[in-house]
């Protein structure tokens, strides 16, 4: 069976079907003190960090939810179930043979193990609150590498983990943050030591199953200087018809001289909240680059968040968004630019389709010192029929004068002129749609793995069906 | 109580020179009505509504002063356009904030904004530029163009072009830029015997003169002039 073989059997179902979640019969629903102990007893985790998640969930108490963007109204937290460990799982395997039959079925079907064999260096799969397989090719592993389940490295490296935890997006950013702090689990930590370059890729996915689930696993990456790696996550959950809440955070360190990418495909289903929050520390001379595509998901509200720490580093953003029927998808990029000559580019690209609505809301500040900073943004919006919207809110901050900034915009439909053409050539109307829309948001999925762009394609394939008529 | 000033088609272009005693009020262009409004004073509100066909020229200026103004332009009636202009100077510890809104609502409108400003010393601007589009305007076009000069360390700028459609056969579309004369300007400029004294003001009564165009009214102009020339736009 070919590598991408999957992807001709992916649809809806896919993705919005279920696993049995017997487990979760007893499972505690809301939110309290006695859950995060609990949380943090079972995980064994050092007193610091029970400490931190009841800070936590103080701040999570004390703050409001924001006043702009998504209507989080529906949002019912004390609904939501917290932590759930799946039934049969202790730990995560290291071969998928050793994994709970459903639950490997369900990552096969999403192409995981296949993609492991072929393309990657290292796989991390979790599944609701904890992770079912964690593997990182020796290879890497000899040169210093670590690519550890986020509860494990926890256990194994708790100084390192103790550095840098949260405090790159700190318990007190937010509401979601702040939540995220008390009962956060698994994710995935990654460290590459200083002039190690990671040359495959490492991946990690995030599945959640049961119904009313929240999510919160944590992504801790440390990029030492002059290193370099590629990590990519992907996300989904089922549909059931009750809200999910994915409160996630990824905290990447790029140090001096080092080039890191971030790819994630979020492709949750509609009956979630994605209310992540990803951030990312540039030293001097570093390059961090955001690949980002935003499906699925009923509401969403995820801003990358690029600061350019040190003198001469770069930030380049890249990301789509689909808002289809019932969806808003609230999406954008923040870089401040806090020393000289930095430099950033923004390239975001919103489609909406059948009502959904797709905002584009974005930062760009550049602070007193950040002298001979440049920065360039792009937001372009597809709109596809007339019951859809977009709005575009950019703002900039501007607090220096020596500085070049641009930024663009550009809102409109599908050119009749191109559909035109297309269809003169024999394309019905759906394959033109498809090949135009694919078109437009091609140099973001261009920055993806083969593997991933050609999913990428099928799932924006799969929200176009349905477009005429 | 907000006063409302109707004017209708009277065959040519009127000028129409805001009440400066009055805090908020509407001008109601009737069908075909072609008219130029020269600004809002500092505190004021405006709310402009345009019928069929009418055309509206809105020129914003304000040069060394500090400036707080809200400015609505609705598109109401089919084919009716909008060509606003926001020109302004920030010296000393100037506050100069706006907020401009172009509003989409009947069929093939057309709007546009140009935004020129020059921000000196430790003056701060604030620049909320809207483009928005209501479900049935149809054929609409809305841009909105930007362009900031900063000349010192200490100025500081806010800027928010904002977008929002709600209808897709539409063309919408802003570009801002921020930036500080370019050097090789200067360098031109100084190899040509003008030295930077007398350079940088003679660039932005250039960057911002171009923006103004022609005009009736010289007394902007001559404002301008003054604040550029006598005020010491350099440092």
């Amino acid at each position: 069976m070919g590598a991408l073989d999957y992807i001709k059997n992916l649809d809806r179902t896919v993705f919005d079907s279920h696993n049995d979640y017997g487990y979760i019969a007893k499972a505690e629903k809301g939110l309290s003190k006695s859950l995060v102990r609990r949380i943090s007893k079972e995980k064994k985790e050092p007193i610091w960090m029970l400490e931190h998640r009841l800070k936590a969930l103080g701040i999570f108490y004390q703050k409001e939810l924001p006043t702009w963007g998504v209507d989080l109204g529906g949002i019912n937290f004390e609904e939501i179930i917290y932590y759930v460990s799946p039934k049969g799982m202790k730990g995560y395997a290291t071969k998928w043979e050793e994994v709970p039959k459903e639950i490997k079925q369900t990552f096969e079907r999403l192409g995981i193990p296949e993609a492991e064999r072929k393309f990657l260096a290292g796989t991390g799969a979790q599944y609701d609150s904890l992770n079912a397989y964690h593997k990182l090719k020796e290879q890497w592993e000899g040169k210093g590498v670590i690519f550890e389940d986020m509860d494990m490295a926890l256990k194994k490296y708790p100084e390192l983990v103790k550095k840098y935890f949260m405090k790159c997006v700190p318990s007190s950013d937010h509401k979601f943050a702040a939540l995220h702090g008390a009962v956060w689990s698994g994710g995935t930590f990654l460290y590459i030591p200083k002039g190690v370059n990671v040359t495959q890729p490492l991946q990690a996915y995030f599945r959640m199953n049961a119904k009313s689930m929240g999510q919160f696993e944590h992504t801790l990456i440390i990029v030492e200087e002059g290193a370099k790696g590629h990590y990519i996550e992907g996300c989904s959950a089922p549909k059931y018809g009750s809200t999910s809440l994915h409160a996630g955070c990824v905290e990447i360190f790029v140090g001096s001289n080092a080039h890191f990418r971030y790819s994630s495909v979020e492709n949750w289903s509609q009956d979630t909240y994605n209310l992540n929050t990803k951030r990312a520390i540039v030293d001097t001379l570093a390059t961090m680059e955001w690949v980002g595509g935003n499906l699925g998901s009923g509401h969403t509200m995820l801003y990358p968040c690029s600061i350019l720490k040190g003198r001469g580093a770069r930030a380049d953003h890249l990301g789509v968004a689909f808002a289809n029927r019932g969806q808003i998808q609230d999406t954008g990029a923040k870089v401040i630019h806090v020393a000289p000559d930095t430099s950033s580019t923004v390239l975001a690209k919103g489609i909406s389709k059948g009502g959904g609505v797709s905002v584009y809301r974005g930062l760009l500040q550049i602070n007193k010192g950040a002298v001979r900073a440049k920065a360039n943004i792009r937001c372009d919006a597809l709109i596809l029929d007339q019951e859809s919207r977009n709005d575009t809110f950019p703002k900039m901050k501007i607090y220096e004068s020596d500085v070049a900034i641009a930024h663009e915009a550009r809102v409109g439909k599908i050119s009749e002129e191109q559909l035109f053409y297309l269809r003169s050539r024999g394309l019905s109307e759906n394959e033109a749609l498809g090949m135009i829309v694919n078109g437009f948001i091609e140099p973001i999925v261009k920055a993806l793995p083969l593997e991933y762009a050609v999913e990428m394609n099928r799932l924006i394939e799969m929200e176009m069906e349905g477009v005429i008529g | 109580m907000v006063k409302i000033i109707k004017i209708k088609d009277l065959g040519k272009d009127f000028i129409l020179k805001l009440p400066t005693d009055v805090p908020e009020f509407r001008v109601e262009l009737g069908v075909g009505a072609v008219v130029t409004i020269l600004g809002v004073k500092s505190g004021q509100k405006v709310d402009c509504v345009l019928e069929e066909r009418a055309k509206l020229t809105f020129l914003q200026c304000y040069f060394g002063e500090d400036f707080e103004g809200d400015v609505s332009i609705k598109l109401k009636g089919r084919e009716s356009v909008v060509f606003s202009k926001i020109i302004f100077l920030g010296k000393d510890i100037n506050y100069q904030s706006i907020k401009f809104k172009h509003q989409h609502f009947g069929v093939e409108t057309k709007s546009k904004l140009v935004i020129r400003g020059v921000l000196l010393d430790k003056a701060q601007g604030f620049i909320n530029g809207t483009i928005r589009m209501e479900p049935k305007c149809l054929g609409a076009d809305g841009r909105l163009e930007e362009k900031i000069l900063l000349l010192s360390p200490t100025a500081r700028i806010e800027a928010e072009p904002n977008l929002e459609i709600r209808c897709h056969e539409v063309m919408a579309s802003h570009a801002a830029s921020v930036e500080r004369i370019d050097e090789e300007k200067l360098f031109y400029l100084a190899s040509r015997g003008i030295a930077g004294e007398v350079a940088i003001p003679l660039i932005v009564e250039g960057f911002l003169g171009e923006a103004l165009g022609d005009l009736v009214d010289q007394s902007l102009k001559k404002r301008m002039n003054e604040i550029v020339f006598k005020g010491g736009v350099v440092n």
